[in-house]
């Protein structure tokens, strides 16, 4: 290995350096695809056909553009977001923003439950099997796991996605008219269309997201030289995400839409798919969720400990015992417990947890933005790797779009339209 | 001033940093100096003194208070009415940090507990005329005071019949590693206590810090101490750390390190960083380096060592028994010594145990064992298990060709890889 390295093989190289590499990106991005997301992408298809797919490429680079900014930091200073803001901006603006994390996350830790339980019902498992079954695996996974194993079941989690592509493949809708719709624009002025479009909006940039990414390619010790190849994780990750939602959208739009079924979920969407495609499709639909609730409903009480451990300087990580890290165990299996129980509360409603999780991402996200912005942009703290001037432009335009599209969906759906 | 005076001689008084930042200051004569922001004090190994009092106004900026016996007193009982003699322009000297900005919501290394800790709020006694810093609180009553929950936080610890904990770090067991004032302050202070850390304790800090951190400490302490963490660190992080160090400094740690595991580090790195390092290490040990990183997988070379006794084989017992003595402490493996004739070729081996019973002027000639068991750098795993079990070698010579010798495998350094095998070649 101390041979000077050779043309042909560095492409190699790079290859193999890329995939020791990848990870945080994509499992991120795609865990956005939750219950939450999944709803919103089937509800889109459904009730507006294919006029909603060309809000899908700006989404992409929205995400691309805020999660690129994390990442950056995340490889520059090694260093986690939470324990950024903390050094920063003090212990008062921390704690707030933390007890906010901690019920927006929860909430959403409540929804993917939820989602669990719906896609057992369609295979025909009850709640009372589904959830505990499921509790006990995410919890185990990752206290037994080490980070390293932990990403290779959550790469894994991800190659399930392509259920959907295959649903759409299974639909066989006529292409030629799906790729115009992602170029041209149709815009209604209907309040309902514009709920949804500002919902895709919403479901798919979440706050804990920038969390999550921040630490774990923190975790990585990715040279700042290779940061190029974790950029790319960020990109890939991006594009998959917005693939899945086309393919929902698509899938959605040539069967419910075409013959006008109104959803509530996703799974009244797997559940509809059934007698209108097939079995299969519907299968594939529902365990299309089931994959994304159990994957979002690992990292999520995951990513909420370790920020907040961060903050509050107590010990984290999985390779502690529970001596040494109580604070960290406790909010950990606290989470996953209270989440499973609440999907198991009989008359719970499921769809209001939702909807209202979605709710306090809306509110939460425009004020982590603000912070990722002024951090990313300080040269103390990434000397040449900070924002240019040019560049902080368009993200504080993006993240000004962003902020305004996720208040209104706030506003939209406090409103009840 | 009468009542300043009667206090700074009753007995000391403890009382939190947070307590008194943002504290609005005047002077006697009513006039408005400005906002307590900071403190300065020089590191010192004993506990650091307060020696300027850091005033921040709108107009001046940050400006700097000597710290007199009144001024400190008045703080310290809460007070905040004090004389304005000697107010100056701020500038920080050498080894001068601020109290503030380097520690509180910064991380620190909790020496006795062997963690990582997140300062929350800093503990200052008022002794004798002085302001001293004596703890770092890491605890969730400090965390409440901050928060102006304090209270809040005490009733209730006491409505569930708890008393919240206090956990307070003596300064004697904190490292800061976060390097903030005027020029590079080197936070070298730590040694003493640093050497207490086991290496795997130690190791289990580096792998926590941020990279930043990570480097202030490992420029902080002994390099050797370093060197042991190192071998015990996950590899990702090693290789991190090495990467961002120097290559001076990395080259003084992985020459301290055992060859073997220098090796592994090595080559996790990326190339450049490869070149620059092994140039800047000492001749003996880059060619020990790069002839184990030449061993291909499951032979002998790949479980060789380098760390061995040799010794012309013209020399007598006790200038072998005194090589021994002299090199004990710096090599493993110190049970046989090599005795190499003029080409540098094995000419025979002789153990600690026959040194120690000859007689001191005898030659080595006549005393070493010259019928030697070897392998060759190329001889498999398998191959050498069996010599091992055959013949009860605590080590075995590995030689080249022409009978050079090239290093050699000792029983328990090999122990882990060979262990496999051991179990195919008794059967």
């Amino acid at each position: 290995m101390l041979k000077p390295s050779q043309g042909s093989r560095s492409l190699w190289r790079r290859i193999a350096l890329f995939l020791a590499i990848m990870g945080p990106g994509i499992i991120t991005a795609n865990v956005d695809n939750d219950a939450g997301g999944l709803t919103t992408y089937s509800q889109a298809g459904a009730n507006f056909g294919l006029s909603t797919l060309w809000i899908m490429l700006p989404v992409t680079l929205l995400l691309i553009l805020v999660q690129e900014m994390v990442n950056r930091m995340g490889v520059v200073t090694g260093r986690g977001l939470s324990d950024m803001i903390r050094e920063r901006f003090g212990v008062k603006v921390t704690f707030t923003l933390m007890l906010l994390v901690l019920v927006t996350n929860f909430g959403n830790v409540m929804a993917e439950f939820a989602g669990i339980a719906a896609a057992g019902q369609i295979f025909g498992v009850p709640p009372a099997a589904t959830v505990p079954v499921c509790a006990l695996l995410v919890w185990f996974l990752v206290m037994k796991g080490s980070y390293k194993s932990v990403e290779k079941v959550f790469l894994v989690a991800c190659l399930f996605y392509v259920a959907y592509p295959l649903t759409v493949l299974v639909i066989a809708p006529p292409f030629r008219e799906i790729l115009p719709a992602f170029t041209r624009p149709s815009i209604s002025l209907s309040s309902a269309y514009i709920v949804t479009l500002i919902g895709i909006v919403g479901t798919t940039i979440a706050p804990w997201m920038q969390f999550y990414q921040q630490a774990s390619v923190a975790e990585k010790n990715i040279a700042v030289k290779d940061y190029s190849l974790s950029r790319l994780d960020t990109i890939v990750g991006g594009f998959v995400v917005s693939i899945v939602a086309s393919c929902i959208v698509i899938s959605c739009a040539f069967t419910l839409g075409a013959q006008g079924v109104r959803i509530e979920s996703a799974a009244d969407a797997a559940r509809a798919l059934g007698p209108l495609v097939g079995r299969a499709s519907s299968w594939l639909f529902a365990f299309g969720l089931l994959n994304a609730s159990v994957f979002a409903a690992s990292i999520l009480p995951l990513s909420t400990s370790y920020t907040l451990c961060e903050a509050f300087g107590w010990e984290t990580g999985v390779d502690k015992d529970f001596e040494t890290a109580p604070h960290f165990y406790i909010l950990y299996t606290a989470l996953i417990v209270l989440g499973a129980l609440s999907a198991l509360v009989p008359g719970m409603p499921l769809v209001k947890v939702m909807f209202w999780s979605q709710v306090l991402n809306g509110i939460l996200l425009p004020v982590i933005l603000f912070f990722i912005l002024i951090l990313a942009s300080d040269r103390r703290e990434m000397g040449t790797h900070a924002n240019g001037r040019v560049y902080n432009l368009l993200c504080w335009a993006a993240t000004g779009c962003l902020v305004l599209m996720s208040l209104g969906y706030v506003v939209a759906l406090a409103a009840g339209v | 001033m009468n009542s300043v005076e009667t206090q700074s001689q009753t007995a000391p008084t403890f009382c939190f940093l947070s307590n008194m930042l943002g504290r609005r200051l005047s002077s006697p004569d009513g006039r408005r100096l400005g906002t307590l922001t900071d403190f300065a004090a020089t590191l010192t190994e004993r506990y650091p003194e307060v020696e300027w009092v850091v005033i921040t106004t709108r107009r001046e900026g940050r400006m700097a208070l000597p710290a007199t016996a009144v001024t400190m007193g008045t703080l310290a009982s809460g007070g905040s009415v004090i004389p304005d003699t000697g107010l100056g322009r701020f500038s920080l000297r050498p080894q001068q940090f601020l109290v503030r900005e380097t520690l509180l919501d910064k991380q620190v290394v909790d020496v006795q507990g062997a963690k990582v800790v997140r300062v929350n709020d800093v503990q200052l006694l008022f002794h004798q005329d002085r302001l001293y810093i004596v703890h770092v609180d890491v605890g969730l009553p400090g965390l409440a005071r901050r928060l102006g929950l304090e209270r809040l936080v005490r009733v209730t610890a006491t409505l569930i019949g708890k008393r919240p904990k206090e956990e307070l770090v003596s300064w004697k067991y904190v490292q800061p590693l976060n390097e903030t004032g005027a020029g590079p302050v080197r936070i070298s202070l730590r040694q003493e206590q640093m050497r207490l850390l086991h290496s795997g304790e130690l190791a289990d800090i580096i792998e926590e810090l941020d990279p930043e951190e990570r480097l202030a400490l490992v420029r902080s302490i002994d390099t050797a101490q370093v060197a042991d963490a190192i071998e015990e660190i996950d590899e990702s992080v090693q290789a991190a750390l090495i990467r961002d160090l120097d290559s001076e400094l990395a080259a003084d740690i992985l020459e301290e390190m055992e060859p073997a595991a220098a090796v592994d580090v090595v080559e996790m790195l990326p190339q450049e960083t490869q070149q620059s390092i092994m140039a800047a290490m000492e001749e003996d040990e880059r060619e020990q380096i790069e002839l184990l990183s030449r061993a291909e997988e499951d032979t002998a070379a790949s479980v060789m060592t380098v760390e061995y006794l040799s010794i012309p084989a013209s020399s007598t017992a006790s200038q072998a028994l005194e090589l021994v003595s002299a090199e004990a402490g710096n090599v493993e493996f110190f049970h046989y010594v090599y005795c190499l004739d003029e080409e540098g070729r094995l000419a025979g081996v002789v153990s600690l145990r026959e040194l120690l019973v000859s007689e001191g002027g005898q030659p080595l000639a006549g005393l070493m064992r010259t019928r030697l068991t070897t392998v060759g750098p190329g001889d498999r795993l398998q191959d050498l298990s069996e010599a091992f079990l055959k013949f009860r070698f605590l080590a075995l010579p590995v030689m080249d060709e022409s009978g050079r010798l090239l290093g050699i495998v000792t029983f328990q350094h090999s122990f882990d890889e060979l262990l496999p095998h051991y179990a195919r070649a008794a059967a």
